[in-house]
């Protein structure tokens, strides 16, 4: 398990001391997470990691998860996708589904801590049973809602306006509300299993276990098996490139409990990649990071060919190695890639291809991409980052007034 | 004797004001509207990134006049504004609407559209203020402390107090006044902070002090 102490070497010793002065001023709080899922996709990761982080500053951190049925889970998925401009039915019935999952939770789910801090539109409505006199409640949205569905975005305003502030991971997703709105982008853990160093022969030995070929270039996308990730679209630029230049495909990824749609995608992936040996599409069970950590490392190139995305925190994981990344301009990646100085931003599978093949015969302007995105990683997406936009959050939600003395 | 200086360090959250401008007209209604916090934040967070990103720190304005418009002598106006003699955010703002006033004036209509996904998105700083432990007394104590400070206080205590954001008193210079050293305080003034990196900075008012001392 990692500590402040540790992450001082890479962030430099201010940035810690300014934690622990900011944590002091919460000490003995408590702070109740509540989300979906508790494995796969990165709230479950960025929770997983922060939370005994919050503990050693000696703030109560705690970390609920609702239940749900294969039904909720149906219609909270086709929320996700409508909320992320993908048309989606949602009837009468959907609403109905989604009010009484609602009302079941609460019977393992009790609202309790000082700060109640509820993510994604999964839990949103327990918000109508909190005594907001008592708890100081926070709505943190990590998905994109740039052009969101009107009728699931309507049905959702409802709820989140009952809280006193919702955080949003980019500046695009702000909508009207008449609450305060933050923005806090999500962050990678540096010493993270699926982030820290690796020995070379940990990365030789993943990619002799998969059958890749360290001689030549690899290309990879690592990301849940979703459509809004375009894994076929990677695949179709890999194979505009692959008449020009050798090179292999890694697609690799999990999936998540709240993601009843994985499997489907998935098939229409390796329906795609099938009959060619050099495209590897890769099921990873939970608890692959170290897996995923070689990938990247053994990778000539990162892709994250998003249509829609909450913010893509495997770009940031890619840079963090200072792997060029070529990504789509979409939610969250334009914060973390700043187009020809720190990756490339595309906008289509041709514009995909057409930059996998610059930087394969551009090796230089290539690393250099990657260099810069690490620094960029390093001032912005790592996770003290995060922790002390988090304490600043919970301060502002019982302090008043700009600026605020502490 | 007069009151020690407090290091202070200023941290800032971005608040969202749900507000966005695709057009001249609507970064002028905006500009009008939005709080002098927000352009505090809009004008002075770059000065952060100076070294990584950019040799020269635009404003968040000029920067979406030229990337989403492709407005580039409006974003130069925008960028060479004298912000070092300005005193109080009602000047800036009053600086920034005067050019767009005459560019709606004078274009008789055409306005450039920022392409889909390129709008402005119009945010807003909360400031918090944390004690460095970090104090002095005299300008040689203020010497050292100022090598220790962290580069978010020098930001703070540069910039805020002298356009109405901080107390007068958290300013070097007043507090230098105060000291007797209004000759380096009248240097420290005379400096551009907007055109050199935190860490140049912190270096030239340390300088400054510094011969102050020796002398």
């Amino acid at each position: 398990m990692s500590h402040l102490e540790d992450y001082a070497s890479i962030v430099g010793p201010e940035r810690i001391d300014v934690i622990r002065a900011l944590g002091a001023r919460l000490a003995g709080r408590v702070i109740q997470n509540i989300n979906s899922t508790a494995v796969g996709g990165g709230v479950a990761e960025i929770l997983t990691r922060m939370t005994p982080l919050l503990k050693e500053l000696g703030i109560e951190a705690r970390w609920d998860v609702i239940r749900g049925n294969e039904r909720f889970f149906a219609v909270t998925k086709a929320m996700h996708n409508g909320l992320h401009g993908v048309p989606s039915p949602f009837t009468e019935d959907d609403r109905q589904v989604f009010r009484e999952t609602t009302k079941a939770n609460l019977d393992h789910v009790q609202p309790w801590g000082d700060f109640v801090f509820i993510h994604d539109p999964q839990p949103v409505a327990l918000i109508e049973v909190i005594d907001r006199a008592k708890h100081f409640c926070a709505w943190r949205c990590h998905i994109d809602f740039t052009d969101p569905q009107p009728d699931i975005w309507q049905f959702l305003k409802n709820y989140i306006e009952s809280y006193r502030a919702a955080v949003f991971s980019a500046p695009a997703f702000a909508r009207p509300l008449g609450i305060r709105q933050i923005l806090i982008p999500p962050s990678i853990d540096p010493l993270a299993d699926k982030n820290k160093d690796l020995p070379n022969e940990v990365v030789d030995e993943v990619c002799a276990r998969f059958g890749l070929d360290r001689c030549r270039p690899i290309i990879t996308q690592i990301s849940r098996f979703d459509y809004l990730k375009d894994p076929v679209g990677v695949i179709r630029a890999y194979k505009m490139v692959k008449r020009h230049l050798d090179c292999q495909l890694v697609l690799a990824g999990g999936g998540a409990t709240d993601d009843p749609e994985g499997q489907k995608v998935l098939d229409e992936v390796r329906s795609e990649a099938a009959g060619d040996p050099d495209v590897f599409v890769l099921f990873l069970p939970p608890g692959s990071d170290i897996e995923i950590n070689a990938l990247q490392r053994a990778s000539t190139m990162i892709l994250q060919k998003s249509l829609k995305e909450g913010f893509g925190l495997t770009v940031a994981e890619a840079l963090w190695k200072a792997k060029p990344v070529i990504a789509g301009a979409v939610g969250g990646i334009p914060l973390q890639i700043t187009h020809k100085f720190s990756g490339i931003l595309a906008h289509s599978i041709e514009g995909t291809a057409f930059w996998i093949k610059q930087l394969l015969n551009t090796p230089r302007f290539a690393s250099r991409l990657g260099r810069n995105g690490r620094e960029h990683v390093r001032a912005n997406f790592l996770i003290t980052r995060h922790i002390r936009d988090y304490l600043l959050l919970f301060l502002s939600l019982e302090n008043k007034g700009n600026p605020i003395v502490l | 004797m007069s009151e020690p200086f407090h290091f202070r360090l200023q941290l800032t959250q971005i608040e969202l004001l749900g507000r966005r401008a695709g057009n001249i007209t609507e970064l002028r209604r905006h500009l009008r509207e939005i709080p002098d916090s927000s352009i505090y934040y809009h004008t002075h967070h770059r000065l952060r990134q100076h070294i990584i990103r950019s040799p020269e720190p635009p404003n968040d304005f000029s920067f979406w006049l030229t990337k989403a418009l492709g407005l580039a002598k409006m974003a130069e106006t925008f960028s060479s504004l004298p912000f070092a003699s300005f005193r109080s955010i009602a000047e800036i703002r009053q600086a920034f609407l005067a050019p767009l006033d005459a560019f709606l004036l004078e274009e008789n209509g055409h306005h450039p559209q920022a392409p889909a996904g390129m709008e402005l998105h119009l945010l807003d700083g909360r400031t918090f203020l944390l004690p460095t432990g970090l104090q002095a007394r005299t300008p040689a104590e203020f010497k050292t402390a100022l090598a220790k400070a962290p580069i978010g206080s020098i930001q703070y205590h540069v910039f805020a107090p002298r356009l109405g954001m901080a107390p007068p008193e958290f300013d070097f210079a007043a507090w230098l006044d105060v000291q007797g050293c209004e000759n380096i305080a009248a240097e420290i003034r005379r400096l551009d902070p907007y055109t050199m990196t935190l860490e140049t900075l912190r270096t030239n008012i340390r300088s400054k002090v510094a011969e102050h001392v020796a002398s």
